[in-house]
């Protein structure tokens, strides 16, 4: 999901840089008012860093093989800091490894970021339920996980339906993002199951890992 | 692959900007880059692009190496759009139609995704990254920001041992990860886990390298010191560049209106 | 091919190296022309200055790293690059690296789990490990917050649950402290498996290995006795490091009281 140089028109890129400063300016005032945020710094980082490598995994989705986005991840673990890394992480990958784009880094960064986001604010929501559950952990990881998949999915798909200048004709336009979306489902699932898989892992090893927990 | 790093240290016209102007210059260009449209502009834009690899003096190998994965993501779309959009037929292959217009896109996809990528390698390629970061938060980077973009790539190199060296262990435990045999644990399982251990083995790492830099003085929003003075070529070139590019966005927009 | 051991009986050879050359793309050889026998039941301890080869070595005698020359024999047949024995087990530096499961119990039984052996087999071979280690009262608890001691015995029943023959520890004791070390030791003396020892504590070598290889610059450098070799002055200064402090002849009082 990661929309490379080139493809999207100049004025699209200008939004979605402006979609992500806003973003930005957001979760930057969220972490702000935490306790000590510049302690939370080198955590973040380093699960940035972690995110970054995890997200070089091939998993075999039949007919091909696909990398983990993992921004549902993401958010469970980090919360407001979800954002901040996902742009991190997709500068780095644009920089390093010419995978993305640094002119579509704030449309990139928009896609797979906001819905991180708004799923560790649901995660950190729920957390009274699977704090003293497994079973209310594991639905909430699925549901993270793939929920995160299937909204990025979804702005990937109407992005590149509507601004891509191949003379689509527009009433195809619906076709194209549902078609795009559904492509997705089973990656969506696979990053369910996934995220489920490490949020019970973090859950019995080290829970305070996780967005939201409180003893 | 983290080597961007590897022609940093060279001596060349683009090497000797100060960063700031280097990162302004290089960004106006690539931003009026992207708003490219019309394929007469293609040439001057590619001509910018191979100037500014020629004035790093960075190897064309490294250029043409980093480009070639994104590039052929691109061919992919491009046989989407040239099967798929409208306009004239130029040709048939047996039931799928060849048409001009996605012909044409492709050309002005791909020698955006090149130039632009070309301009990125060289701003990024001619500094260590610190010296890059550094000059973004001169022009109002958060420092938060800047940190994270530093502490993670310090990390990522351990963390990327991490990985390599538990799945190479795990291959010595048995764990077949092309075919898994029947009644082994699931392999995503196994990742799963993997991943959820370094997070928690990278936390108790990070936790202790900030203790660290706490002992050190270390409290968030170091202060940057004074900047190395804009010298006059650093400055002619920030110049420069925005009227360049402000000269292609401009140029786009008459050729859009006209056409 | 049989050798001497210690007690002067003859033991088979378990493991034959002959010409071994390995490289990686950045560093031309890392290991040239390594060659040494290890018979059945022996330890050898494996000492040598940082960066000398030794971890590549390793890697090498488990078919991780493909050599660029040379044979590999265990128990006479060839160690093939890229397949999975389950006679060789490699105890790495970091044990970090070889606990990742939610309990001890899950890392220990993970190898049997992997083999597809039956269900109560596999406990079998974790309860087995978990005593050999010593550990069973740790079987649940996160391998991730125990101490260092507590980890590296874990990390070893790890590779106990394979029932390898072969046992190689990479830097075993190292941040390990003294109740731990000595426990580890006393394992290591109690283990029946064929062992190679690679560290920088050259006590832990002399208490545990009848027999050293030194190992510098990817070669070998001296091969025998461990008191002979470690008692050589000149030898170890000219390899990155020196006699162990109880070799030291206590005839004139050097220690300030």
């Amino acid at each position: 999901m990661h929309i490379p140089d080139g493809i999207l028109p100049g004025g699209v890129c200008a939004a979605g840089y402006l979609a992500a400063g806003a973003a930005t300016a957001l979760s930057l005032a969220v972490v702000r008012r935490q306790a000590d945020p510049h302690q939370a710094v080198p955590k973040a980082s380093t699960l940035t860093a972690v995110f970054f490598v995890a997200s070089w995994i091939h998993v075999p989705i039949p007919p091909a093989s696909v990398h983990l986005v993992l921004n549902g991840l993401l958010g469970v673990v980090l919360g407001p800091f979800a954002f901040l890394a996902i742009l991190v992480g997709l500068f780095f990958q644009a920089v390093l490894f010419q995978h993305g784009g640094l002119t579509t880094l704030g449309v990139n960064a928009t896609i797979m970021g906001v819905p991180a986001l708004v799923v560790g604010a649901l995660f950190g929501l729920g957390a009274r339920l699977w704090a003293r559950s497994g079973r209310w952990a594991a639905v909430f990881g699925f549901a993270g996980g793939s929920l995160a998949t299937v909204l990025s999915a979804l702005g990937f798909a109407v992005v590149l339906v509507t601004t891509v200048p191949a003379a689509l004709d527009p009433s195809l336009h619906t076709t194209g993002v549902t078609a795009l979306t559904i492509a997705h489902l089973p990656l969506a699932a696979v990053e369910g199951v996934f995220t489920a898989m490490v949020v019970l892992f973090l859950r019995k090893v080290q829970p305070d890992l996780l967005h939201g927990w409180r003893r | 692959m983290i080597d961007l790093d590897r022609h940093s240290g060279l001596d060349s016209p683009v090497h000797r900007l100060e960063p700031r102007s280097r990162l302004l210059g290089f960004a106006a260009l690539i931003a009026s880059f992207a708003m490219v449209r019309n394929p007469v502009l293609l040439a001057p834009m590619l001509g910018l692009a191979a100037a500014a690899v020629v004035a790093s003096h960075l190897p064309w190998e490294f250029i043409s190496q980093r480009l070639r994965a994104p590039m052929v993501l691109v061919l992919v779309l491009g046989v989407v759009l040239v099967l798929a959009s409208g306009g004239e037929v130029l040709a048939r292959l047996g039931p799928l139609a060849i048409h001009a217009d996605g012909l044409g896109q492709v050309g002005v996809i791909a020698a955006k995704l090149a130039a632009i990528g070309a301009m990125a390698l060289v701003l990024f390629g001619s500094a260590p990254l610190p010296t890059t970061v550094v000059a973004m938060r001169r022009l109002g980077l958060p420092s938060l920001i800047a940190d994270m973009i530093v502490f993670s790539f310090r990390a990522f190199h351990q963390i990327g041992i991490d990985l390599k060296t538990m799945r190479t262990a795990a291959g010595m435990r048995g764990v077949r990860w092309q075919h898994r045999r029947p009644g082994a644990p699931s392999r995503l399982g196994t990742l799963a886990r993997m991943v959820g251990s370094l997070f928690v083995i990278s936390h108790a790492r990070a936790e202790q390298a900030h203790r660290a830099m706490l002992l050190r003085g270390y409290s968030g929003n170091a202060p940057l010191g004074p900047a190395e003075p804009v010298d006059p070529a650093s400055a002619a070139f920030v110049v420069l560049s925005v009227a360049i590019a402000v000269g292609l966005v401009v140029a786009e927009w008459r050729l859009g209106v006209a056409g | 091919m049989t050798q001497p051991n210690d007690s002067g009986s003859r033991a088979r050879t378990h493991l034959e190296v002959r010409h071994l050359e390995v490289s990686y793309t950045e560093r031309v050889q890392v290991l040239r022309s390594v060659s040494f026998d290890v018979a059945e039941g022996e330890r050898v301890g494996v000492v040598g200055p940082n960066g000398a080869g030794k971890t590549t070595l390793f890697l090498a005698l488990s078919g991780v790293v493909t050599p660029a020359a040379g044979t590999i024999r265990i128990d006479g047949e060839a160690v093939r690059p890229g397949s999975f024995r389950q006679d060789v087990g490699l105890v790495f530096q970091n044990p970090d690296h070889q606990l990742f499961c939610p309990t001890v119990e899950e890392d220990v039984a993970f190898g049997p789990r992997n083999l597809s052996l039956a269900p109560d087999l596999v406990s079998a071979r974790v309860a087995g490990a978990l005593a050999e280690t010593g550990v069973t009262e740790l079987a649940e608890r996160a391998p991730h917050h125990l101490s260092g001691g507590e980890k590296r015995m874990c990390s070893i029943a790890t590779v106990l649950a394979l029932e390898p023959r072969l046992m190689i520890y990479d830097e075993p004791s190292a941040s390990l402290d003294i109740r731990s070390r000595r426990r580890l030791i006393q394992f290591l003396l109690a283990s029946p498996a064929t062992a190679l020892v690679a560290s920088h504590d050259l006590e832990l070598v002399l208490e545990v290995c009848p027999r050293t290889i030194v190992v510098d610059g990817g070669r070998v450098v001296a091969d025998g006795p461990s008191r002979e070799i470690m008692d050589d002055v000149s030898l170890m200064e000219r390899h990155g490091l020196e006699r162990p402090h109880s070799l030291v002849p206590h005839v004139v009082p050097h220690h300030h009281h």
